[in-house]
């Protein structure tokens, strides 16, 4: 009787010990006697980045001519002594086009009139600031002397990134 | 009635065995439906105890203002680097092209890497992605091609697309990168 009895203690005992580990998440810990001491090092390699806020597009009314976006560059983490160079790009030269016909338009980048060329840079960030941005004024007259018909008349713009 | 005895401690064995069962269910459903349901408020420590279940509030609407002017919308959030890195006679590359949560409910991306010949010659395309949603991010790739070792000019392409039906495409992103070839 006695030997059963413990059978049984001892199967309920393993059958419940499961449930406490289930219970802690799996962390054990130990404790001996005597005092330990060690060094570990703590350390993280940042990579170089940073976020950049784009504007997505720009709709001229009769209403509204002149419109503000900003542009925006976040979380900068750059390699000591580097800048970081936000350039702007029009696919048609500032012309916002639909097929042959064209309607001229104007940025300008903090009140600064930027030229009609391929490629101008409008931001530049230095390593150890951690952001920057620019206002860009979109200009039109919305001069139809070259719009040939009716429809929709758009220009893509290309923002390049460059870290030196 | 040593059989008797037998018997009852059978039954008990059987009933602890049975609680145990249950003891367990029940722990396993917990930590699906934790897992699966739960979202967790810090508490005034910081710590995730003495978190409150919350549901998304069907009452809340966009603003309006964001539905037809397209002049009123938040920008394009592009994550940006200096340089990837890949394996030289390799196709298969790590990168992490994301888009970040910032453009939830307003634009998908697209990444394109592009691989630069010298004196302007113009690109070639090694890679181009589909329609990455905010929040998700394509860590694996395959290149059209391998490349011998070096340090390569190129260029992440970052084309985004309105999430709505016609999926217009906005201004876009290009981002210079060093691709590394190790």
């Amino acid at each position: 009787m006695k030997k059963l009895s413990a059978i049984v203690l001892a199967a309920v005992l393993l059958l419940t010990s499961p449930s406490l580990w289930l219970v802690s998440s799996g962390n054990i810990i130990t404790q001996d006697s005597g005092e330990k001491s060690g060094n570990i090092t703590v350390g993280y390699d940042a990579g170089v980045a940073y976020t950049v806020t784009i504007p997505a597009s720009v709709t001229f009314t009769d209403s509204e001519k002149r419109i503000e976006r900003p542009l925006q560059v976040n979380n900068i983490v750059l390699s000591e002594g580097s800048t970081l160079s936000v350039n702007i790009a029009s696919s048609n030269h500032f012309k916002m086009t639909h097929g042959e016909g064209y309607i001229e338009y104007s940025l300008l980048v903090n009140s600064n009139a930027v030229p009609k060329q391929n490629s101008f840079n409008i931001l530049k960030v230095a390593a150890g600031e951690k952001s920057g941005w620019a206002i860009l004024e979109f200009v039109t007259d919305l001069d139809t002397e070259h719009a040939s018909y009716a429809g929709s008349y758009t220009d893509t713009l290309t923002f390049t990134v460059t870290i030196n | 009635m040593r059989r008797k005895s037998r018997l009852f401690l059978l039954l008990i064995l059987l009933l602890f065995l049975l609680l145990f069962l249950i003891m367990i269910g029940i722990l396993l459903v917990q930590r699906a439906r934790y897992g699966r349901d739960r979202i967790e408020i810090p508490g005034p420590s910081g710590g995730m105890s003495g978190g409150v279940d919350l549901v998304l509030d069907p009452d809340a609407e966009e603003d309006p203002r964001h539905e037809n002017n397209d002049n009123a919308e938040r920008g394009v959030v592009i994550a940006g680097r200096e340089s990837v890195t890949v394996s030289a006679d390799k196709r298969e590359a790590a990168v992490d092209f994301f888009n970040p949560d910032e453009n939830a409910q307003l634009y998908y991306l697209t990444f394109e890497l592009r691989l630069y010949g010298g004196d302007g010659q113009g690109y070639e395309v090694l890679y181009t992605s589909g329609l990455v949603e905010p929040g998700k991010h394509i860590r694996r790739i395959t290149l059209s091609r391998s490349l011998e070792k070096g340090v390569y000019e190129a260029v992440i392409h970052v084309q985004p697309y309105r999430m709505n039906e016609e999926k217009t495409p906005t201004n876009n992103a290009d981002m210079r990168i060093r691709l590394i070839v190790d």
